[in-house]
């Protein structure tokens, strides 16, 4: 309980934080992108959608698109890419470093669909090249950091394990 | 272990979760309410957050703006009522004006807004003439009724306008001429799928219907005597005639359908002309508007060109709504993007691509021009917008918004404003980042009876 309140308090700063680097930062670091592979690859399914319904409700306040747009676009690509966990080692760096740059462009792609959909029609960043391998590069480290500091560890495949070897 | 694996791979509770998520893309009433409680919570750090940032310095320029935008406001008003209480040529002369302000439009049809709602209580317009006018544009007609289904606004007047259509109840039918063509007809609601909200019926000649040129014909009300629907004087413009049609290879139509195109848009309509026999005491004005002090705070978000400033209240539970506008004084300044208890997202004037109805009124003189416009985005203090199907005057002038809904009043002074050489408008309007403290509007209630 206290790991979902500390995310919900987290994850409009972590917005914040996306923004603040971007206009300070030549390179775009993208918190919400980090926290998207972070889910993919690292969190149990049962807490996916609390999750991401926590970020996608600090984007829709901040960035506009509406709550669905913003759960839709960031939760599908989650979907799509987490069968791959069944095939490859989930904790593979290189995986995620080729799912990163993936995901970087489907995510505003997908929110403009939904979001004009929706009727709340957004201007997303445009995606650069640039922006595709800062995200190949620095997604899965942001992504692994998240998932070893709290709150997001709290949600990890990683602490469970833990959890049931202390028990036995 | 095998349901283990599937499980890994495939998450019930994600898909099911995109499932939940569609129906809300497509239902978003229904999800609202959720979404409103979920802006509140993620707000509270935020408003954390905000209390330990520093504060900016406000300088002396904001006392002269705010005297700019008194004095802006008040010619705005001025202007409007005097070309409002200007008689249209059919018009009895017995007849004397009131004029009275929008305070919201409803109706959310294929065509748009179908209702006004007046700020002004409907037992005040005791004997006035069913008609309702802007210059001289017929845009519908006041309903018998007051506003009973919402208690902030009860007893106040609505008006139906033209293409406006309620269950159970048989149509306005409008008696109108087309001028080139000295064509008789009755103009009523178009359905739903028609591409324009009102449709031509009953012509008295269907032959002369069938070899009409094409459109733009202006179409105005006949002024036929024993209308049993009521008396409408001559002359009053509804729109322009459109028609559906097959087009032929020598470029001749051939009609399907006659359709009236309104000449005002619902949502460019800020105050209307209502007409009695008895000049009576004035209708004064029945909402009753508070401003919540605010300070704000600049949020660094991560979208294209987009600007957002966090409003806290001095009161935890000060209700700031979705919609209502942040202001100095009576200069505009943003709008609240969503709603909540003592905080709001709010979005400064000139966010890329929204649209506002706006009036802009010249310093050359003359009645103030209502239209609506999209915005293409600020850069430093300058705004510039795409005015749609209007052309402005050349020359320097005050643009003022449109009330846009109860929260967000008609009148308030956005900046000064300029045609360019590309025909987009350019306003000067000063960065939300100078500004420390505001006022957020919010509709109160409806004064107690006849005023």
């Amino acid at each position: 309980m206290i790991a979902w309140l500390a995310w919900l308090c987290l994850a409009p700063l972590l917005v914040l934080a996306d923004g603040f680097l971007l206009e300070r930062l030549p390179a775009r670091l993208d918190l919400s992108l980090a926290v998207v592979v972070c889910a993919a690859f690292a969190c149990r399914s049962a807490t996916l959608p609390g999750l991401l319904l926590t970020l996608a409700l600090a984007r829709a306040a901040l960035t506009g698109g509406g709550l669905a747009a913003q759960y839709l676009a960031l939760a599908l690509p989650v979907a799509v890419v987490r069968p791959l966990r069944a095939v490859f080692d989930e904790g593979s760096f290189w995986l995620r470093a080729l799912v990163a740059p993936a995901l970087a462009a489907a995510l505003p792609a997908l929110l403009d669909v939904f979001a004009r959909l929706g009727g709340e029609p957004v201007d997303s960043l445009p995606v650069s090249t640039k922006d595709l391998i800062t995200a190949a590069i620095v997604a899965p480290c942001l992504a692994a950091l998240l998932e070893r500091t709290p709150p997001l560890s709290a949600f990890a495949l990683r602490a469970r394990r833990r959890r049931s070897k202390g028990d036995s | 272990m095998r349901r283990r694996r599937a499980e890994r791979a495939f998450p019930i509770p994600l898909w099911a979760s995109l499932l939940v998520g569609l129906l809300a893309l497509v239902q978003p009433a229904a999800t609202a309410r959720v979404e409103a409680v979920g802006a509140q919570l993620v707000g509270l750090p935020l408003r954390a957050v905000a209390a330990f940032a520093p504060r900016v310095a406000e300088g002396a320029s904001r006392e002269v703006s705010r005297d700019a935008a008194r004095h802006a406001t008040a010619s705005l008003l001025a202007r409007r009522d005097a070309a409002l209480r200007r008689r249209p040529a059919g018009l009895d002369a017995a007849l004397s004006a009131r004029t009275a302000r929008v305070v919201e439009r409803r109706g959310q049809g294929a065509h748009g807004a179908d209702e006004l709602v007046l700020d002004v209580r409907r037992d005040a317009l005791a004997g006035v003439e069913p008609f309702v006018i802007v210059g001289d544009v017929l845009v519908g007609f006041l309903a018998d009724d007051p506003v009973t289904d919402d208690d902030a606004l009860r007893g106040l007047a609505r008006v139906a306008l033209l293409h406006h259509k309620e269950r159970g109840r048989l149509p306005r039918r409008v008696p109108c001429t087309i001028s080139s063509a000295t064509l008789a007809l009755l103009v009523e609601p178009a359905a739903d799928v028609d591409r324009w909200p009102l449709r031509c019926v009953l012509l008295d000649d269907p032959y002369r219907a069938a070899a009409l040129g094409g459109d733009g014909a202006l179409v105005r009300t006949s002024g036929l005597l024993d209308d049993p629907l009521g008396p409408l004087p001559q002359g009053l413009l509804l729109g322009s005639l459109r028609v559906f049609g097959y087009r032929d290879a020598q470029d001749r139509v051939l009609p399907i359908a006659l359709h009236v195109e309104p000449a005002l848009q619902a949502r460019a309509i800020d105050a209307v002309a209502l007409w009695s026999r008895s000049s009576g005491p004035a209708a004064r004005r029945a909402v009753v508007i508070e401003s919540i002090e605010v300070s704000l705070l600049r949020l660094p978000v991560p979208s294209a060109g987009r600007e957002r400033y966090l409003a806290t209240a001095a009161r935890l539970v000060a209700p700031l709504q979705k919609g209502a506008a942040v202001v100095d004084g009576s200069r505009l300044l943003g709008v609240c993007e969503d709603g909540g208890l003592g905080q709001a997202v709010v979005a400064p004037f000139g966010q890329p691509g929204r649209s506002w109805a706006l009036a802009f009124v010249p310093d050359s003189g003359g009645a103030p021009i209502d239209f609506v416009a999209t915005s293409l985005g600020r850069s430093g203090a300058r705004v510039r917008l795409v005015p749609i199907g209007v052309a402005l005057p050349e020359g320097p002038g005050d643009l003022c918004a449109l009330s846009a809904s109860r929260d967000l009043p008609g009148g308030l002074w956005i900046g000064r404003a300029a045609i360019d050489v590309a025909g987009e408008l350019v306003v000067e309007h000063e960065s939300l980042a100078d500004v420390a403290r505001a006022g957020v509007l919010r509709h109160v209630g409806v004064a107690e009876g006849p005023r």
